[in-house]
């Protein structure tokens, strides 16, 4: 959960960067969004699929024993 | 604000992600399965989509003379493109509707197959120049000492005059320079030919020289 949140942060920062090099296009912000805002996009990207496939393997692993309970016995 | 249907996408999904976001901060709902839906569009789709959209109305701006302009030693370049009596070379180009807002993008840019690369990495070492060395530098100076990094090519110029044309061609002075003009020896903008095209830089230059 805190790494979402922490994802979702920087994506509205990323988001921010965007609007601002649109809403005023000089070199700077430009570049900044298109560098720093499009690797703050893909870093909460990254995040949010971390999550994603961490919890579907969760859930696939204790579907799984419940199916399948390993007993020693 | 220009009307671009592609800046209008992009603040719209970024207006609509950021909705999404911020209602997950300040909510905190649980981490269920339609919570990770709207997340996957608050940071995923919806952002990937103003990206989009966003790097080709960028693009754009960046080919317009507002946008070079905004450097303040491109001042002068911006103004005599902007004023509509002036008969530069430049200006007269930009007052042509296939120029227009574009004009110093389109005489400025490579037309190679990896042109708008090459032109956009020129750009990145333009705007390092200017952040590292010109930034504080009055406009004067910048005009009497700062020229372009390599001689306009011919092949710009030819990119629409072909030379192939019949009215080009009855000019004698086309017709007596041809070989030199398509190797690139004479430029089309030299002075007592079509330029130069943007006489005060040029004329900065020569005071400047005379010691006046």
């Amino acid at each position: 959960m805190r790494l979402l949140q922490i994802a979702a942060v920087v994506t509205l920062l990323a988001l921010a960067l965007m609007v601002w090099s649109m809403l005023q296009p000089t070199p700077l912000p430009v570049m900044l969004a298109m560098t720093a805002g499009q690797a703050l996009g893909t870093f909460a990207l990254g995040a949010f699929l971390y999550v994603v496939i961490r919890d579907l393997r969760r859930s696939y692993i204790r579907k799984r024993d419940v199916e399948d309970p390993k007993d020693p016995t | 604000m220009r009307f671009d249907p592609f800046l209008i996408a992009a603040l719209v999904t970024a207006g609509i992600a950021a909705v999404l976001l911020v209602w997950f901060l300040v909510r905190r709902p649980a981490l269920t399965k339609s919570t990770k839906v709207i997340l996957m569009f608050g940071i995923g789709i919806l952002p990937l989509m103003t990206a989009a959209t966003g790097n080709v109305a960028g693009f754009h701006a960046t080919t317009l003379r507002s946008f070079c302009g905004s450097c303040h030693v491109m001042t002068p370049y911006r103004e005599d493109s902007d004023d509509k009596a002036s008969l530069s070379l430049a200006a007269r180009h930009a007052r042509n509707q296939m120029f227009g807002e574009t004009n110093c993008y389109t005489c400025h840019a490579d037309y190679g197959m990896y042109g708008v690369i090459v032109t956009k990495m020129g750009g990145l070492r333009h705007v390092y120049e200017y952040t590292m060395h010109y930034r504080n530098m009055p406009v004067k100076q910048f005009l009497e000492e700062v020229q372009i990094r390599k001689p306009f090519p011919n092949s710009t110029c030819i990119h629409c005059h072909s030379t192939e044309n019949p009215m080009w061609s009855s000019v004698p002075d086309h017709t007596s320079t041809i070989d030199r003009l398509r190797a690139g020896t004479l430029s089309c903008a030299s002075e007592g030919c079509h330029g130069p095209a943007h006489p005060f830089s040029k004329e900065a230059k020569r005071l400047k020289a005379g010691g006046h």
